[in-house]
């Protein structure tokens, strides 16, 4: 930290939160030149950690110890720990399970989605939010894991020929989950790992350690920036960017296939799909804001991740909070409009059954609370934004709850009806799977390159020769301009 | 930690002509895209073939002014693609809904009426389908594109240069092979540093 | 590639459609006149086949101006750059609405021979406590509001920006990015009731949430055909030959493959869950259109429909997909142009497989192949109403925003 000069990379106060009509406000910030970059980002993994991430590991592990002991418990006690009965035997799990995958869905989305609308905003945040999909589908993972009774036989779940004959059942929308969701993870995975090899090769070259220099060597596979290189691994990066769309529509639809395909009334929607898919983004980008706020803070690279960054992200929260809202209007209105006594009923009782709570506190987070974002002002103030963030993620909780106890609590017939309770291991597993969560995330900040240092050069002003006009031209006097301004 | 990085700023080049025989090649740094651009064409245009740019970030404009060929990288992931759901096709008709006589009891598909469905429930199958035509595709792009580019290589001789080190940072390279016919040690120095080239070196193979 | 235009407009290049407009306006009246006078004349008294045809055609045009108006209104809400030189005739098919809403007309006076809950019986069971919705005072009140909401959204956007064209001001482009937020979300609501009510009521018992998803789906893959063919005809008659160039071609070839899919995935979600719970009122609505993986229900009872349901698959999903994929099918103009002109026919067959089996509820004299014929006669005639406001709106105006601030983004943009 010593080393470099925070006022040289602060820079004047420019706020890019100003729309203007012909400009695009600047991306980096600050007099800043490739080294700035290179150096503000390895400076999170070069510097002491401070003290507040070793209380946040601390806190983090401790919870994720929590977890494996629970786990332990579990699997020799048996499900009975859970509050899982019937007819509610999809509990807790299966809740936390449809929440974590949601999360996981916003990492691609930026990766891929943002990059094929060439949203070259992304590059600042792209990295941090595909680390956190992958450790988000990790905590994910569990829930299937530990919930199939028998937690030692998962590989049933694979096709593979055995001794009793059997195959795996294709009809089955679980398997689909197994295959979609392994899928998932697989890929993004490349698309992570792919997506970090230059700048692994950055952390290589400026090793000091013979440990680290081997390290970052091994994982960078040789990497040397030839220009030949660079042109197939673009191209094999847009190709998976192209492929991880389909796949993260693909892969929350079959989640939501889990219930829809059902009969169950609250399930079988023809909507669920898209909006599954809409409501991942929507909690997904939440986890980004959540993470994004303090880690600018604490590692000093505001002029990386700018308020403009902020600001868009908030703006895509809000429309596909939107969308997500449009959803329950026209599942509430074709409920009403089909006139099928079953449909109607369930959705009575959603807002005056016994967990018409949980329906309230879905409605205030979910749908009220993040119209705050419609304001300018209230969406650039990130104490807001924060809480929004906050809000949102308690929301979409419980929108699986809603979607998965509610529905599942009265069905058909009265003499099947039931009522839910989460047990204390269920809330202790669910506290202890954020701890995993941010374990991960709080070591890949220190250990791996938490933004992408060469695409952020490459959308810097100096990375373009004159092919490109708008960038290398009007956007960087326009921030040179109002450097100037900011400074009379 | 950074001035470390920086403190190789010496411009001189220390390329001793008789050792030429022996080396590698000649590595040249720039400090701008612009530079190496233009450095670029004129090596292309002085007619070798077997020289490489460096530089921390994909450069734009730069293959064409190395006249490279557009990669067949895309081709490679069709044909993944195709596998992968020709096996999705084959895994879920051979499991689901086939069973034939003669073949081992492990190995014999397996058929299961469940929920009215028929054994070839097509509409079904589609989401591993597409799951595995994924799989492949995204396979075919990252194996893909390490293959032909040869990576993992942990042994080159442009990474045991010091300077080099900044070329995954904030500098550009072109490095131009001794094998190349038409390497010639003075003329190429002559060529990179009118061409705009800070620093020259040898490299040892 | 770097220096072409870099930004700069060619000043001597067209931009109003002159003779061309005029000739254009006569002709697609014309075409109009005599596709919707045939089908008139084909279904011979039958004016429930002759509002299913009619209704087909409608749903086309009101799909793609619907798009039309999502388009433009995604662009400001993007401050998307590259699609300034081509934005206007979005907004030009946008303007569509308005012969729209007079062309909707005939539908209102026609729609107690079409939709089956305006005989329901209230004690019905299923149909009875529906009738709160869909009755025909109703309807007509919802029809005449969703008009004049779409109506409003587009003219908004088409009066800013033509203001532009003279004032130059960029004040328009500040308040249409604005609004284009709340705007969008009055639309979305509109939107969806418009498919709910006017197609998604043809069979009254049957509901799908996801419904006015997959009308919109379809519509933006219309629509964008419908952009490339449009720009091509102008471009062919010398029109913005400099100012819109194969990039923004590569782009709509983009956003046209990206429909393509959408719409499949749309598609065969919706079939699937209800083709997987297996309830009958749902199924019978994918049985009357015969995409059932039942042997006896798809080859006897729904006639040759299996068969449009198989030609929809493949045309509008499975094929265009493939060919779609390559960015050099993108790139090069003929082979887009045919693309964009399979979808907009494809776009066709998605409509009719929505509208015309409904017919089977009725009494109707007619064959399965007269349908089709009438349902594209139908398409014809509203076509050429559609294509005349089209011309009428361009009039000597500007086919392009030239005032708009992106112009010079819009033309040095590249993909690479």
């Amino acid at each position: 930290m010593t080393t470099l000069s925070t006022d040289k990379l602060s820079g004047p106060i420019v706020d890019t939160t100003v729309d203007e009509t012909i400009e695009r406000p600047p991306l980096v910030l600050g007099e800043t030149d490739f080294m700035d970059v290179t150096d503000s980002v390895c400076a999170m993994i070069e510097n002491k950690a401070p003290i507040g991430w070793w209380l946040a590991l601390l806190v983090s592990v401790s919870l994720f110890g929590l977890l494996q002991v629970l786990i332990l418990f579990l699997v020799l006690t048996g499900v009975g720990v859970w509050g899982n009965n019937i007819p509610v035997a999809w509990g807790f799990p299966i809740v936390n399970f449809v929440f974590w995958v949601g999360i996981g869905h916003a990492g691609t989305l930026i990766s891929a989605i943002l990059y094929l609308f060439r949203q070259k905003w992304r590059t600042a945040i792209n990295r941090f939010a595909e680390a956190m999909t992958i450790f988000a589908v990790i905590c994910a993972l569990i829930w299937p894991g530990i919930h199939i009774g028998r937690p030692w036989l998962p590989y049933w779940m694979f096709p593979y020929p055995n001794q009793m004959g059997m195959w795996p059942q294709f009809r089955s929308p679980l398997l689909w989950d197994v295959f979609a969701v392994g899928t998932y993870f697989t890929v993004s995975l490349l698309f992570w790992y792919m997506g970090m090899i230059p700048d692994i090769a950055t952390l290589r070259d400026r090793s000091k350690s013979k440990i680290r220099q081997i390290a970052y060597g091994v994982f960078s596979l040789g990497w040397r920036g030839s220009n030949r290189h660079w042109h197939r691994y673009e191209r094999a990066y847009l190709l998976l960017a192209a492929l991880a769309t389909p796949l993260v529509l693909s892969v929350h639809s079959v989640v939501s296939f889990d219930f829809a395909v059902s009969q169950v009334p609250g399930w079988h929607s023809t909507i669920f799909p898209p909006y599954f898919v809409a409501g991942a983004v929507f909690g997904g980008f939440a986890m980004v804001i959540l993470l994004a706020i303090p880690c600018r803070k604490w590692f000093k690279i505001e002029h990386i991740i700018t308020a403009r960054h902020m600001e868009n992200m908030a703006k895509i929260m809000l429309s596909t909070g939107l969308i997500v809202s449009l959803a329950y209007a026209t599942e509430f209105f074709v409920a009403w409009y089909s006139m099928n006594r079953y449909e109607q009923f369930t959705f009575e009782n959603y807002y005056t059954g016994p967990y018409a709570w949980a329906f309230g506190m879905l409605m205030f987070c979910n749908v009220i609370f993040p119209q705050l974002l419609w304001f300018k002002k209230l969406r650039n103030n990130m104490t807001i934004l924060f809480l929004a963030s906050v809000s949102v993620t308690i929301g979409m909780w419980f929108e699986r709850f809603w979607i998965i106890i509610m529905s599942l609590t009265r069905d058909f017939v009265p003499s099947s009806w039931g009522s839910y309770w989460p047990s204390w291991v269920d809330i202790g597993m669910f506290a202890g799977s954020f701890g995993l969560f941010f374990t991960l995330f709080l070591l890949f900040v220190r250990f791996l390159p938490s933004v992408n240092m060469a695409e952020v050069r490459a959308v810097m002003p100096q990375a373009h020769g004159e092919g490109d006009p708008w960038i290398a031209s009007e956007v960087h006097d326009r921030a040179k301009a109002m450097e100037r301004e900011a400074h009379s | 930690m950074s001035e470390d990085h920086r403190a190789i700023q010496d411009p001189q080049t220390h390329l001793d002509a008789a050792e030429g025989a022996t080396s590698w090649g000649v590595l040249a740094e720039f400090d701008d895209v612009e530079t190496l651009l233009s450095a670029a064409e004129q090596v292309r245009d002085a007619g070798f073939r077997r020289w490489e740019a460096y530089s921390p970030f994909p450069v734009h404009g730069l293959d064409a002014a190395m006249g490279h060929q557009y990669t067949k990288l895309p081709w490679i992931v069709l044909a993944c693609g195709l596998t992968g759901m020709l096996s999705g096709i084959l895994l879920t008709w051979y499991t689901n809904a086939t069973s034939f006589e003669g073949i081992p009891y492990a190995l014999r598909g397996y058929l299961f009426h469940i929920s009215g469905k028929p054994f070839w429930s097509f509409p079904a199958f589609i989401p591993p389908i597409f799951e595995l035509t994924i799989l492949f595709s995204a396979f075919g792009a990252f194996f893909g594109m390490l293959a032909m580019n040869r990576l993992p290589m942990f042994y080159h001789p442009v990474l045991k240069n010091l300077r080099f080190r900044r070329a995954t940072q904030d500098k550009f390279f072109i490095g131009i092979e001794a094998a190349d016919p038409a390497f010639d040690s003075s003329k190429t120095v002559d060529l990179l540093r009118s061409a705009g080239a800070t620093a020259i070196e040898e490299l040892e193979p | 590639m770097s220096a072409h235009a870099l930004g700069q407009l060619d000043a001597n290049e067209r931009r109003t459609l002159d003779a061309f407009g005029k000739v254009g306006l006569v002709a697609s009246l014309i075409i109009g006149a005599v596709g919707l006078l045939a089908a008139l004349a084909l279904s011979a008294g039958d004016w429930t086949l002759f509002g299913h045809a009619y209704l087909t055609g409608f749903m086309y045009f009101l799909t793609v101006s619907v798009a039309a108006l999502f388009f433009v209104i995604i662009q400001h809400l993007t401050r998307a750059g590259w699609s300034s030189t081509i934005r206007r005739i979005a907004e030009l098919m946008a303007m569509n609405l308005p012969i729209l809403g007079i062309l909707v007309i005939p539908i209102l006076v026609l729609h107690g021979g079409m939709y089956e809950w305006v005989h329901a019986d209230p004690s019905d069971p299923v149909l009875g406590p529906k009738l709160v919705w869909l009755n025909t005072n109703f309807f007509v009140i919802r029809v005449v509001i969703y008009f004049v909401v779409l109506i409003s959204l587009a003219y908004w956007f088409y009066s800013h920006s033509i203001a532009q064209d003279t004032d130059g001001d960029l004040a328009h482009t500040m308040t249409m990015q604005r609004y284009s937020g709340l705007m969008l979300v009055i639309f979305a609501i509109t939107g969806s009731a418009v498919a709910f009510d006017l197609v998604m009521s043809l069979n009254p018992e049957w509901y799908s949430t996801m419904y006015a998803v997959y009308l919109f789906a379809g519509g933006l893959a219309g629509f964008f055909a419908w952009m490339i063919l449009s720009l091509r005809l102008l471009q062919s008659h010398g029109i913005m030959t400099s100012s819109v160039n194969q990039e923004h071609y590569h782009d709509l070839g983009k956003w046209l493959f990206g429909f393509v899919f959408f719409w499949s995935y749309v598609a065969f979600s919706q079939y699937m869950l209800q083709w997987y719970a297996n309830i009958p009122e749902e199924t019978a609505w994918f049985a009357q259109r015969g995409a059932t993986t039942h042997d006896a229900v798809s080859w006897t009872e729904s006639g040759p429909w299996p068969i449009l349901a198989l030609v929809l698959l493949f045309g509008h999903s499975l094929i265009p997909f493939p060919a779609l994929l390559s960015r050099w099918c993108k790139r090069i103009l003929g082979v887009l142009t045919f693309w964009a002109a399979w979808m907009a026919v494809f776009h066709l067959v998605d409509m009719i497989f929505v509208i015309m089996p409904a017919m089977q509820m009725h009494e109707t004299e007619s064959t399965f192949t007269m349908q089709i014929v009438i349902a594209v006669c139908g398409f014809v005639g509203i076509g050429g109403f559609w294509f005349a406001s089209l011309f009428w709106w361009a009039g000597a105006r500007s086919v392009m925003p030239l005032k708009d601030p992106r112009i010079a983004e819009s033309l040095a943009h590249e993909n690479y």
